[in-house]
């Protein structure tokens, strides 16, 4: 793969959306640099970070190539959505984060849930963040909102899974990702996005008039070389 | 800590001129004590001078009260409110806390969740969210605050950060709708359009969307620019304008990483290029290159254009709004009507919305769509059972549903249906605003329609009226008549089906032809009864006709309505290019008389300058005399400005803040008394500000005073310096030898203090000796 131009063969929009305060920008950074960021500016409009998912075997078996995830950090609070809901056009996957320890986070969610469905892509891949289990797992817990209830919302909404992370400790948050990830790839196998077109959600490596043709000989080398 | 590693790391040197000069030169601060004066009038008599003044920059020490003054923020009646509305609670409180500690969290000073500047940031916000209830707290808010709270107390800011919304124009840009960061958005665009014509259609091409300057705007840079640079946009926002300066900055980054952003061949590139610090590289932290750099495209971005641009983004808006209500009526009915069809055929039984809904009667389409859904069904039991649904899931997409997983999606069958129905719900809703939009219109219509057949029958009447009369003269008289209403007849039928043409909905329409159908009631008999006669008539009517008086020709004539509103309008546009030729008279009027008064001011101005010369001719010859005086006594002051520069924040961080230190001061302060009256003598001499008004002294002082402190602050630095030097000094060169090498150490530091303060002769041997 090294010997490629680009060191990935899809790039997928994710967007990380919910209310202010919650962590979205952390769980950000975390991801992409793999550091928890206690003094982070608040997020104005929208921030951007990128992150390479390394190749992993489903359980089907079948290797994974390397997806670069790039990630649309969005401001939370409501004014701005006039500004962010422009971001959620384009996007396969979305996390849609709250913050364990206030409840009124998690109510917002199904409002977070509807601006969603309404903008994005019909096939997006959502998952939900329960974030700052950290603060569950003191002596005085203060989680506000149970796995349960969380659980059941994100059952009768049609989300992929819960996951609850902790962007502090790093705990669960590349499974919160990498699940998003893997669906998509397996949306890609099950050839639902235009590769050729971005605002499918997902851009293939023979995207982009000139460079195809040398894409498509180092996809196919490398894929060779996977298998 | 920070702020003194960025310091060391960045070589900042524009930034560090000014605390290395020694304090601002006499005319500078005569500059600017005019300026922190009356800061109008100074800009409207040195207009050049003071964009270039403070495009230089303005000194450090006294850039918190320039900008005071420039946004005209000393105003005791806000100042009042401000100590009033600081005991309230807002509602925004909660997430003002929140974000405290991530504005500027980089610098020290807002560091400390208990420290002054928290607690201050927090006080403005949150005053400001009770002062301007309908902006309340926008996320973006404390990035402004920020810097000037590094330069200036709380309540100032507050006063500051209100003129900045209501007199920079910003207040739209922090609505809740955001309307003023639309219009800047549109205005970044089309001048990127105009100006970069191939990074533009590059960024297009990459589909980068254009909403990534929101932060620019919102923060005035503050998420990625180095602070040295944000305040320079800060001195030139306050002169010239927010709107220009911050889109004139914008540009020329764009400008700047031009090769670097047409080099990117991926949208993330760009995006992660333009959020992030690195945006600002181009510049080396040289401030002054910078704004240059933006400076020079004065010319391009003008209040001007700006303006014309956001009348662009309206008449945009305008233009987009009024296609999309001729197009959304049919595009929504059409969804609509699709979706109660479709929904009719795939939910037989939609008005149960039992869980139960057997999976089967679910159509082909549905089960496609929510294939994420049965996966979910599924990952609620297990893992594997999720990988195997995945599976599966690929395989449904290219082939029919297979009986298996169509039993699986049966329980998520109740929230697509919940779904559905809710889009269904919503797309009603649209509907509904929809027509209720254009029934709006329709009855618009319908009441200018019926104000004119109202007119016609007015016409038509008074004509039967004056037929009516002239019916005893004869047989054909009436016919005529008969033939006249007749045609004024058709002409309203003609009308109501043109009406009927205009309308799109039927009801509507059919509803003002039953309107003015009345009317053809009425003159239709009389048509008939008469028609044989028309042929007959029509000549002799004609001349009839033409023998009567003008006003009675008008009348029956089918034109006359359309004539007269024609007429009406044609009165109407000249009357309104009257008007406009009058204003613009007016304004052409008051433009001379305006340039009289610049004119007289300009006279006025160069006698004041010729006298101001002569002033500091003298001046310049008394500092002749004093440096004179001055070499004769061997005074070692040239290292005191040419050291260090982190005074101004240390000072700060130390959590004394600059008003203890004054207080602090005094005594630096009275061992300068000698120079410092000086200067402050030649101040009030040169500028001609006899001082009436206790107030402006005051500032006066202010400024001095500040710039004293500046001096005293820095030569306090240097004493320490000193200090450590000779303590290092001694250490070295005494080494272990004894305690007692100790007392003289000490003493010389005496000295040493002693000699930064009174800058007495005896230094030099130290300075010397530190070298």
């Amino acid at each position: 793969m090294s010997s490629s131009a680009a060191p990935w063969d899809y790039i997928a929009k994710l967007v990380c959306i919910g209310d202010s305060g919650c962590g979205k920008s952390s769980l950000t950074i975390r991801l992409c640099e793999g550091r928890f960021s206690a003094h982070h500016d608040v997020t104005i409009g929208v921030e951007f970070g990128s992150r390479i998912v390394p190749p992993r075997r489903d359980t089907s078996g079948i290797p994974q190539k390397h997806m670069k995830l790039s990630l649309w950090d969005t401001a939370g609070q409501e004014t701005y959505k006039s500004v962010t809901r422009s971001y959620f056009r384009g996007a396969s996957g979305a996390l849609l984060v709250f913050d364990l320890s206030r409840k009124a986070t998690f109510q917002h969610v199904t409002d977070w849930l509807n601006d969603l469905r309404q903008i994005a892509e019909p096939d997006i891949v959502i998952v939900l963040v329960g974030n700052k289990a950290d603060l569950t797992q003191q002596e005085d817990n203060k989680r506000e909102v149970t796995r349960e209830e969380a659980e059941e919302w994100a059952r009768r909404n049609g989300i992929l899974e819960y996951v609850e992370t902790s962007a502090k400790s790093g705990e669960n948050v590349e499974k919160a990702f990498m699940r998003v990830a893997e669906r998509i790839y397996q949306n890609i196998e099950a050839g639902k996005y235009n590769l050729n077109d971005r605002r499918s959600g997902v851009k293939g490596p023979s995207a982009g008039g000139s460079r195809q043709v040398r894409l498509n000989a180092d996809a196919n080398k490398s894929s060779g070389g996977c298998c | 800590m920070a702020k003194l590693r960025k310091m060391v790391r960045g070589p900042t040197p524009a930034a560090l001129r000014y605390s290395m000069l020694p304090p601002p030169p006499m005319t500078d601060l005569e500059f600017y004590a005019a300026l922190v004066k009356d800061y109008q009038q100074t800009a409207a008599r040195l207009p050049t001078l003071l964009s270039n003044k403070i495009r230089k920059g303005i000194p450090p020490p006294l850039r918190g009260v320039v900008w005071q003054s420039m946004s005209g923020a000393r105003d005791a009646s806000l100042e009042e409110q401000y100590e009033r509305l600081n005991g309230e609670s807002s509602p925004y409180e909660g997430l003002i806390g929140k974000d405290l500690g991530r504005s500027f969290p980089g610098v020290e000073m807002f560091r400390d969740p208990d420290g002054d500047g928290q607690r201050m940031l927090g006080r403005v916000l949150k005053t400001f969210s009770l002062y301007d209830t309908k902006i309340g707290y926008c996320q973006g808010l404390a990035f402004l605050v920020g810097p000037l709270l590094m330069h200036m107390p709380d309540k100032q800011a507050f006063c500051v950060l209100v003129r900045l919304m209501d007199r920079y124009d910003l207040r739209s840009c922090f609505l809740p709708d955001l309307s003023g960061l639309h219009v800047r958005i549109y205005q970044f665009r089309e001048l990127l359009r105009a100006n970069l014509p191939l990074l533009s259609s590059h960024l297009e091409d990459l589909q980068v969307e254009t909403a990534y300057v929101s932060q620019w705007f919102l923060s005035f840079f503050a998420t990625t620019c180095p602070l040295p640079m944000l305040f320079r946009i800060y001195d030139v926002v306050f002169a010239e304008g927010a709107s220009e300066t911050l889109m004139r900055v914008a540009l020329s980054l764009m400008r700047r990483n031009e090769a670097r952003l047409l080099a990117c061949t991926e949208l993330e590139d760009v995006m992660q290029l333009l959020l992030s610090r690195g945006l600002w590289d181009c510049y080396h932290y040289n401030a002054d290159e910078f704004v240059q750099d933006f400076g020079s495209l004065t010319g391009t971005v003008t209040r001007e254009r700006l303006a014309q641009l956001e009348q662009g983004y309206r008449e945009s808006l305008v233009a987009t709004a009024n296609t999309a209500r001729t197009s959304d009526i049919a595009t929504a009915a059409a969804r609509f009507l699709g979706r109660i069809w479709a929904s009719s055929g795939a939910f037989p039984r939609s008005s149960g919305l039992v869980p139960g809904l057997s999976a089967p009667s679910r159509p082909l389409s549905m089960l496609r769509r929510s294939t994420s859904k049965q996966s979910l069904a599924s990952t609620l039991n297990s893992v594997e059972a999720s990988s195997m649904s995945v599976m599966n899931d690929s395989g449904s997409r290219e082939s029919t549903p297979v009986g298996p997983k169509a039993t699986a999606a049966a329980s998520s069958s109740k929230n697509t249906e919940d779904k559905y129905l809710h889009s269904q719900i919503e797309d009603l809703l649209t509907a509904l605003s929809e027509l209720q939009r254009n029934h709006a219109l329709l009855s618009n219509e319908l009441k200018r329609e019926r104000e004119e057949r109202e007119e016609d029958r007015k016409a038509v009447r008074s004509l039967l009226d004056g037929l009516r009369k002239r019916a005893s003269r004869g047989e054909e008289e009436e016919a005529a008549a008969a033939d006249a209403s007749g045609d004024d007849a058709e002409d309203a039928t003609e009308k109501a089906d043109e009406g009927e043409e205009a309308e799109k909905d039927g009801e509507d329409g059919a509803d003002k032809l039953s309107d003015s159908d009345p009317t053809d009631a009425a003159e239709a008999p009389s048509t008939e009864a008469l028609s044989e006669l028309l042929d007959r008539v029509e000549s002799r009517f004609r001349i009839d006709e033409e023998n009567d008086e003008s006003k009675k020709k008008d009348k029956p004539s089918s034109s006359s309505s359309a004539e007269k509103s024609e007429l009406q309008r044609e009165l109407d546009q000249t009357k309104d290019q009257l008007a406009s030729a009058m204003s613009q008279n007016q304004d052409f009027n008051r433009r001379i008389h305006d340039l009289d008064q610049e004119m007289s001011s300009l006279k006025e101005q160069l006698r004041e300058s010729h006298s101001h010369v002569r002033a500091l001719h003298q001046d310049k010859q008394r500092l002749e005399k004093q440096i004179q005086v001055l070499r004769a006594r061997p005074v070692s002051g040239e290292p005191f400005g040419g050291r260090e520069s982190g005074t101004d924040w240390s000072g700060k961080a130390n959590g004394g803040g600059l008003r203890e230190f004054k207080l602090g001061r005094s005594k630096s302060m009275a061992t300068q008394g000698g120079t410092y009256n000086r200067r402050k003598s030649s101040l009030l001499h040169g500028n001609d500000l006899s001082s009436t008004n206790d107030l402006d002294t005051l500032l006066l002082d202010l400024v001095q005073a500040k710039t004293a402190q500046a001096i005293a602050k820095q030569e306090a630095e240097e004493a320490k310096q000193q200090l450590e030097a000779l303590k290092k000094a001694y250490g070295v060169v005494m080494g272990d030898a004894a305690n007692a090498a100790l007392p003289p150490g000490t003493v010389n530091v005496k000295v040493v203090q002693a000699a930064a303060t009174t800058t007495s002769p005896g230094t030099g041997g130290f300075w010397g000796w530190r070298r």
